[in-house]
């Protein structure tokens, strides 16, 4: 620590504040006192000087009445003279009761009247000495008769010097007493404050985290009950954080368990989705490879119905001509029609093969995400439908399409739809374990609101209250032991709102449930 | 108005006959103790019929007015104030008491007459006798005290006693002369001369006694306080007896009013611890008071 900082943290320590506030008190009071006691004994030297001099007034006084009133004026300068050579005065006056002044006594040297203290007492005949009449009546007057004044004056040159010396030895004195009593505060203060700073010294080893200091406790003041409390505290701190360090690699070891099981289960769901990735190429190869037999069926079943239509006149001519024949184990009569409708199924179904390649294939192509105007929404449904009616065909649970005509189009991704559609109608059949059951599609048009409604309705198990609030999170899922990924609703709620749509949820536990999707007509984004 | 008109009249047609029906017309300086004291010993030696008029009451009392309305027997003045007053009757006899002036001659008058605050000088001598003093120095003023000294003469030489007089004009004069007295008396005597004895002046007489060791004697008990050795003091209980006497004698016509007597009852008084301070037995007068019990 460098001497500013040992400075700094010498000032800011609670022994130099103490020292600081006792020695700045100290002398303040000292100060104060001192002055009431230099201001007091100027004025009782002042008062004392002036005392002296009217006693001095007064004795002479008393020793003038017979030659005052006889006015010898030499017997009354005798008596100023030894008056004024005792006690230095600077004058003596003597006058009558007439005002007539008798004796004047002055010193040479010019006194300022200001610096000059004076008395003048009157001269009075012996209050006990009565006149005859008085003497023979027994009263007389106590009071004296005054027969003149004796006015006295002293210069204060010395009591002004005396009040300098005693300014000068109060503020020495003070002073020493103020030194010496700072020296023995800061002695007293630095014990008092000892246990303090063992006090700091221990608080600031435990604050670097060592909880096994301990303060040693020098005394049973209040540091020192400090000291023990810190100790206290600091074992108590030793346990806990022993505990804490405990729980912490309990927590640690819980949640590595943790992790590794959300591992399992994310790299399960990592595969599923590679599985799944594979399977869309899969089953975008192998729509590559029905698609070139199935165009080759077509043209064939297009040329054979080409060949049947030029053929049948021939044939028919041949059985006007010859009768009807058997043709393929029937009567031409039959069977020409029968030839007829397999070259419109051979055409259709190719069609419709081919249809279900494409759609296989814009599928796994990620065309899906471009949003398109013109979707008609009852499109949307039946194509969802042709894909889960292969599900639904090995169970009882009957699915109700109920499109409206009327639905206007609307602008948005088909097979996201199409998507959004298929997850709720898969999650329709998995709510129906049983197997059983009706599932109900409607399409329908709101024209105050201009939206366009898909709702799905089962009479499946309904949705628990605890797992209503977490539906849209993803991942979750009542049945991730079965397959179930828990995103389906997830994507679908995505995609509807990507369409500024919205999904709705009405389930009563036990009696079904029915999701109601509301997409609003006007243009979307360009992309979902 | 008619009415009060009526009253006053009445009043006044009745009243005199009640105000002229006493003897005495008592005029009083003030109210004191002492003067009370002279009247009660008036009161006591003449049975009569009075009217007190306390001069200190009243703003300004025209005396010879009610001396002429009321007619009494006679004035008793008690007090120099009270003198003064009644001096201005001249038809009715007027005994003074209390009074230091009345032994003026200036205010000498044929109907005065009474008893002065001078104490017959054979009594003094009687004391400087007994202390052995054969030069007796004393301060007095000619014109109130000179006719006393000039009858003491004759009792001082009987007693071999040496007067050492010395006049003053101005009470100032009274320090200058008692110092000019110094070595020179055995004792010193104070005379109740108002000129020689002032309230200013009468600290040196005692001063004088202290310095020069010699006894001061003095006309009143005050003194004694003061340093007085001894004072002959005049009773007043007695000199208003007295002045009750001279009035019953004056009243039926056996005295006269041209003199002013001594009085006759006085009292010596001595200050034992001065006595003892200038080396005087005390044993030597019969009737001593202690000052400090006094």
């Amino acid at each position: 620590m460098g001497l500013p900082a040992s400075l700094s943290w010498f000032f800011a320590s609670f022994r130099f504040r103490l020292f600081a506030i006792f020695t700045v008190v100290t002398a303040l009071a000292t100060t104060f006192f001192v002055s009431l006691y230099v201001i007091s004994e100027i004025r009782s030297q002042r008062n004392q000087a002036a005392a002296n001099l009217h006693m001095l007034a007064v004795n002479l006084a008393e020793r003038l009445p017979l030659p005052l009133f006889a006015e010898n004026r030499g017997a009354l300068l005798q008596l100023a003279q030894d008056t004024a050579a005792l006690s230095g005065l600077y004058s003596v006056t003597i006058t009558t009761r007439n005002a007539k002044t008798l004796v004047t006594l002055r010193q040479p040297v010019l006194v300022p009247q200001a610096d000059l203290l004076s008395a003048t007492v009157p001269v009075i005949s012996h209050p006990m000495v009565t006149s005859p009449e008085e003497a023979l009546t027994g009263k007389h007057d106590a009071a004296g008769i005054r027969i003149g004044t004796v006015h006295l004056e002293t210069d204060t040159l010395k009591l002004k010097q005396n009040s300098r010396r005693l300014i000068m030895t109060a503020a020495l004195i003070s002073f020493v007493y103020w030194i010496v009593v700072s020296v023995l505060c800061y002695l007293a203060l630095r014990k008092v404050t000892s246990s303090f700073n063992a006090l700091m010294q221990g608080l600031r080893i435990m604050r670097t985290g060592d909880f096994e200091a301990r303060i040693e406790v020098e005394s049973d003041d209040e540091p020192g009950r400090a000291a023990c409390a810190v100790n206290e505290l600091g074992a108590s701190l030793l346990e806990r954080e022993a505990e804490n360090r405990r729980l912490n690699e309990e927590l640690v070891r819980a949640m590595r368990l943790e992790v590794q099981e959300e591992k399992k289960q994310l790299m399960a769901k990592l595969i599923e989705t590679n599985r799944m990735t594979s399977l869309g190429l899969l089953a975008s190869s192998m729509a590559h490879e029905i698609n070139n037999p199935n165009a080759s069926i077509r043209l064939a079943g297009q040329y054979l119905t080409r060949a049947w239509k030029d053929a049948l006149p021939l044939l028919v001519k041949a059985a006007d001509d010859e009768g009807d024949f058997v043709l393929g184990g029937l009567p031409f009569s039959v069977a020409r029609n029968n030839i007829q409708e397999c070259g419109a199924t051979i055409d259709r179904n190719t069609e419709r093969i081919a249809q279900v390649v494409q759609d296989l294939r814009s599928y796994s192509l990620g065309e899906r995400n471009m949003l398109h105007p013109g979707v008609n929404i009852n499109q949307v449904v039946k194509a969802a439908l042709t894909i889960v009616r292969s599900h639904s065909k090995r169970t009882d649970i009957t699915i109700v399409a109920d499109m409206n005509d009327d639905v206007p189009m609307i602008t948005g991704s088909l097979h996201q739809l199409e998507q959004v559609v298929v997850n709720l109608l898969m999650n329709a059949l998995q709510a129906m374990p049983a197997g059983k059951g009706m599932i109900a599609v409607r399409t329908s048009y709101n024209q105050e609101s201009n939206e366009v409604i898909i709702e799905v309705c089962d009479e499946g198990e309904g949705i628990p209250p605890e797992t209503r609030e977490r539906l849209l999170e993803p991942f979750f899922s009542t049945r991730i032991d079965k397959g179930g990924s828990g995103l389906g609703l997830f994507v679908a709620n995505f995609i509807v709102t990507a369409h500024n749509g919205r999904m709705k949820f009405d389930s009563v536990p036990g009696n079904g449930t029915t999701v109601t999707i509301h997409l609003p007509t006007t243009q979307p984004a360009k992309t979902a | 108005m008619r009415y009060l008109a009526s009253l006053i009249l009445a009043l006044t047609m009745f009243c005199p006959s009640v105000a002229l029906a006493y003897d005495v017309l008592v005029v009083q300086s003030k109210h004191d103790p002492a003067y009370e004291e002279v009247l009660r010993g008036f009161r006591a030696a003449f049975r009569h019929t009075e009217r007190v008029v306390v001069l200190s009451d009243y703003a300004e009392v025209d005396v010879y007015r009610i001396v002429r309305e009321e007619r009494p027997g006679l004035v008793l003045a008690i007090g120099d104030n009270a003198l003064a007053a009644a001096k201005k009757v001249r038809q009715t006899p007027i005994i003074a008491v209390m009074s230091l002036s009345v032994t003026n001659p200036s205010v000498n008058q044929p109907n005065l007459t009474g008893i002065g605050m001078y104490i017959q000088p054979e009594s003094y001598m009687a004391i400087f006798r007994k202390l052995k003093a054969r030069r007796v120095g004393v301060i007095y003023n000619p014109a109130r005290s000179g006719w006393y000294l000039r009858q003491a003469r004759q009792p001082a030489k009987q007693a071999g006693v040496d007067l050492i007089m010395r006049e003053v004009h101005d009470p100032k004069e009274t320090l200058s002369k008692l110092s000019g007295l110094a070595g020179q008396v055995d004792a010193l005597w104070m005379l109740p001369d108002t000129i020689a004895v002032t309230r200013e002046t009468a600290e040196a007489y005692f001063n004088f006694s202290q310095e020069q060791r010699v006894p001061v004697v003095s006309f009143a008990g005050a003194y004694l306080g003061l340093g007085a050795a001894a004072v002959l003091e005049i009773k007043r209980v007695e000199l208003g007896k007295q002045a009750g006497d001279l009035a019953l004698s004056l009243l039926k016509g056996q005295a006269g009013t041209d003199e002013i007597d001594y009085p006759d009852k006085v009292a010596i008084k001595t200050n034992q611890s001065v006595l003892r301070n200038l080396g005087i037995s005390s044993g030597i007068f019969e009737i001593s008071v202690n000052p400090a019990k006094d």
